[in-house]
């Protein structure tokens, strides 16, 4: 039971805890002179009898006639009394009480830690506004330092997410708004995921499209079930059921095995096509690819695709140029958009998607196309599928404000730590 | 993607048609699968999108598309082919060597600097896109007045004759050469391995050129005051060799030259090269109305492809057609569909938002 008074904490003695129970001594003494009483007698009846009577006589309640004490008449409130209570209750008494109650070894003084703490601080010079001056009102008695509000402060560096990798995680969850469910496949690759499924001819110039790596170590993946690996095949040499030439050549199944690094997301989607899809079906995948490049600072040789499908019955050109105005929309926040005729060896028709960009200005945005049949109906899909493919790593350069290509990969921590959390 | 460079004024004299730059920019270069890329005076450096079209990699091919879409010309371009009196005799020791070319004349040319600058290009692009550099395919030109029939395509030992290679003055061995030569250096390694080189040599032991690597400085170099061109093309496979040839062929003869055919005895057989005949296939109403999303009647679709210089004939719900030779991009007919809808114009579709479930999910 303490309370905090402007000079420190005081607690009730055992002494002072007896009597805010039972009263002051000098209060039951005037209690029981309801008639005049002999000093042998009272002192029978009162504990503490030459307190009672000390302090009795000393707040004029009681006075001395003929060998008898005789009650003067109690005031209606002790304040001794009422500080004992008010004390017990946490609250505030005057000092001049106070001193008394200590005088009396009814109280005694705690000093406390913080109490400790602040004190020395008294009379001195501060810069630091404690929680202990606070707490004990010591802040009164010491002198504050004048502060300069103008100057500015230290940096703080709190963690974050490196911000490309943060820009990729809205995008990805932009997609899911979207309705686009995400599709996996591995970094690793086989050709046959990477070009044989997308009727990219094993011998023909649509498969130097892209430049790639080759892994030398293993050398070879394993091949699907045997029923789609003999369609595929069947496909390139033939155009097995789907109404096309083929390419018209010998397909070997051992230079599909080749394993490499993915060198674009539609890996992902073929892989995605023979796993099966919802129709109608919405798919998206951003993925890191890998493509031999002279490094500077607009051309690197790892970067990520951001790719997906759409598949229902009834879609059309009409259709696949909505999609992609929709996103140069949506993600891109474009203004206008243009359509150029495109060129991939797994779609016909192809598109290119130009956006006007408010700042930016024109950029090239997308490439898409409705997938080939060649393509989808060896991995068991029917249906038209609009694929598509979004400049994502030029899109997150621009909404980083970043110059350099090799800074979406950055660990520079000095880098870091300036950029912004917005995007 | 291929990049190629072309002069607007030498452009526009072969489309035959006066195009603004800027419709030429905007609308005209679409109908190529090119986009202007950099304009720099008169030369316009282009990107051709399409690497599946070697027929567009020139400022020829890019002519014959606009044409089409701008009414200057419909249908597919013909090209008549004479027979000249060359005989090409293939040897055949070439079989696992480099075993098969083919081959054309093309007579009555004027050379001007941008019809040289165009071949150059043409050949350098389809050497190295489409003949995956060099390899699959390899392109002579020749001057025809210096040789003598019959040629013959052979294999000689690395030692085994001396010629004097393009740009150099003194003969060399085909072993020197891939040592000495830039051009041997740098595709000596198509050669790696064997014991005899491919060679072609006339009538009169006038070495033509040693494929892939370099043409002999004598019969091998192009000049203004060439008139007659021998060409041919060495490679592996028929499928690349043939369009490739009809590339060449197409574009020479756009500049006013005539074709004329080479007798390539094989060991096996005779082949009569280039066929510039056009090629047959068809396409269907409804398959080209399904997949465009358009409501088009089969004259329409005729009418956008001819067009698309193709040749075109409704016969009921199908469309018959004829493209011409110098394509070997359509197998499916898709592809069609694909020309059909540049013709009708990309940004005149109006874009519809499919309509489709809006669940999505992150793995």
């Amino acid at each position: 039971m303490c309370i905090l008074n402007r000079s420190g904490n005081y607690k009730l003695t055992e002494e002072g805890e007896k009597y805010l129970q039972e009263g002051l001594p000098e209060e039951k003494l005037v209690k029981i002179l309801k008639k005049p009483m002999g000093i042998g007698e009272a002192s029978k009846r009162i504990d503490n009898f030459h307190i009672a009577m000390s302090w009795a006589k000393k707040k004029g309640w009681i006075r001395l006639e003929k060998g008898k004490l005789v009650s003067v008449g109690k005031p209606e409130k002790s304040e001794e009394g009422e500080a004992l209570r008010r004390l017990s209750q946490g609250k505030e008494i005057g000092e001049k009480t106070l001193s008394t109650l200590l005088r009396r070894k009814l109280v005694r003084k705690e000093k406390s830690d913080a109490f400790k703490k602040a004190s020395k601080l008294v009379g001195k010079e501060v810069t630091n506004l404690t929680p202990e001056l606070i707490k004990t009102g010591l802040w009164k008695d010491v002198k504050l330092r004048p502060y300069d509000i103008t100057v500015t402060g230290g940096k703080l560096y709190p963690g974050k997410r490196q911000p490309y990798n943060r820009f990729i995680s809205q995008v990805r969850e932009k997609l899911a708004q979207m309705g686009f469910k995400e599709m996996s496949g591995p970094i690793i690759e086989s050709e046959f995921w990477n070009f044989d499924a997308l009727f990219q001819a094993q011998d023909h110039p649509s498969r130097d499209w892209t430049q790639t790596y080759t892994l030398k170590k293993p050398k070879r993946g394993d091949l699907p079930a045997k029923k789609i690996v003999d369609r595929v095949g069947a496909s390139h040499e033939n155009g097995w059921k789907t109404g096309s030439t083929g390419w018209g050549y010998k397909w070997d199944p051992l230079k599909a095995a080749q394993l490499m690094p993915r060198a674009h997301g539609t890996a992902c989607s073929a892989r995605q096509l023979v796993k099966g899809v919802d129709i109608p079906g919405k798919y998206f995948a951003i993925k890191r690819c890998f493509r031999p490049d002279v490094i500077d600072a607009t051309h690197g040789v790892e970067f990520n695709q951001c790719e997906g499908i759409i598949i229902d019955e009834s879609l059309t050109f009409k259709e696949m140029v909505g999609v992609l105005k929709m996103f140069a929309v949506e993600v891109a926040g474009a203004e206008k958009v243009r359509f150029f005729p495109d060129y991939y060896p797994f779609t016909e028709p192809s598109v290119q998607l130009s956006a006007k960009h408010p700042e930016m200005g024109w950029i090239e945005f997308a490439g898409a196309g409705i997938f080939r049949p060649e393509m989808t109906h060896p991995l068991g899909v029917e249906h038209p599928v609009l694929a598509w493919g979004l400049g994502i790593d030029r899109l997150a350069m621009f909404k980083l404000g970043i110059g350099d290509i090799r800074y979406l990969f950055s660990q520079d921590i000095g880098w870091l730590r300036k950029q912004k959390v917005t995007v | 993607m291929p990049t190629i460079e072309a002069n607007y004024n030498d452009l526009l004299s072969l489309i035959g048609k006066r195009i603004p730059l800027d419709v030429l920019q905007e609308e005209g270069i679409l109908y190529a699968k090119g986009e202007i890329d950099e304009i720099d005076g008169e030369t316009l450096k282009i990107d051709i999108k399409d690497t599946n079209r070697p027929d567009l990699w020139s400022a020829e091919g890019i002519a014959r598309e606009i044409q089409g879409r701008y009414g200057v010309k419909r249908g597919v371009p013909r090209y008549d082919v004479k027979k000249s009196d060359l005989v090409v005799n293939v040897d055949k020791k070439l079989k696992n060597i480099r075993p098969y070319t083919v081959c054309a004349v093309v007579k009555n040319l004027n050379i001007t600097p941008d019809v040289l600058s165009q071949i150059i290009q043409l050949q350098e692009k389809v050497n190295i896109t489409f003949g995956r550099n060099r390899h699959e395919v390899a392109i002579g030109f020749y001057d025809y007045s210096k040789i003598t029939s019959p040629i013959t395509f052979t294999a000689v030992k690395p030692d085994g004759i001396k010629f004097v290679p393009l740009e150099f003055r003194e003969e060399m061995t085909p072993a020197q050469i891939l040592k000495k030569h830039p051009k041997g250096k740098e595709y000596a390694y198509l050669l790696k391995g064997l014991r005899q080189y491919p060679m072609f040599i006339d009538a009169a032991g006038e070495v033509l050129s040693m494929p892939p690597i370099i043409n002999s400085d004598h019969t091998g170099k192009i000049t203004a005051a060439t008139k007659d061109i021998f060409i041919e093309c060495s490679g592996f496979n028929f499928r690349f060799l043939l369009p490739a040839l009809n590339v060449l062929v197409a574009a020479l003869a756009d500049r006013g030259g005539t074709i004329e055919s080479v007798k390539v005895a094989y060991p096996d057989g005779v082949r009569y090269t280039p066929d510039m005949s056009p090629k047959r296939t068809k396409v269907s109403t409804d398959f080209a109305n399904k997949v465009s999303g358009l409501k088009l009647s089969p004259k329409k679709i005729c009418g956008l492809l001819e067009q698309a210089r193709y040749d075109a004939k409704a016969d009921g719900k199908n469309i018959r057609l004829l493209y011409p030779a110098y394509r070997q991009d359509i197998m499916h007919q898709r592809d069609v569909i694909e020309d059909m809808i540049i013709s009708y114009g990309y940004n005149n579709f109006e874009p519809i938002n499919p309509k489709l479930p809006p669940i999505g999910s992150v793995s």
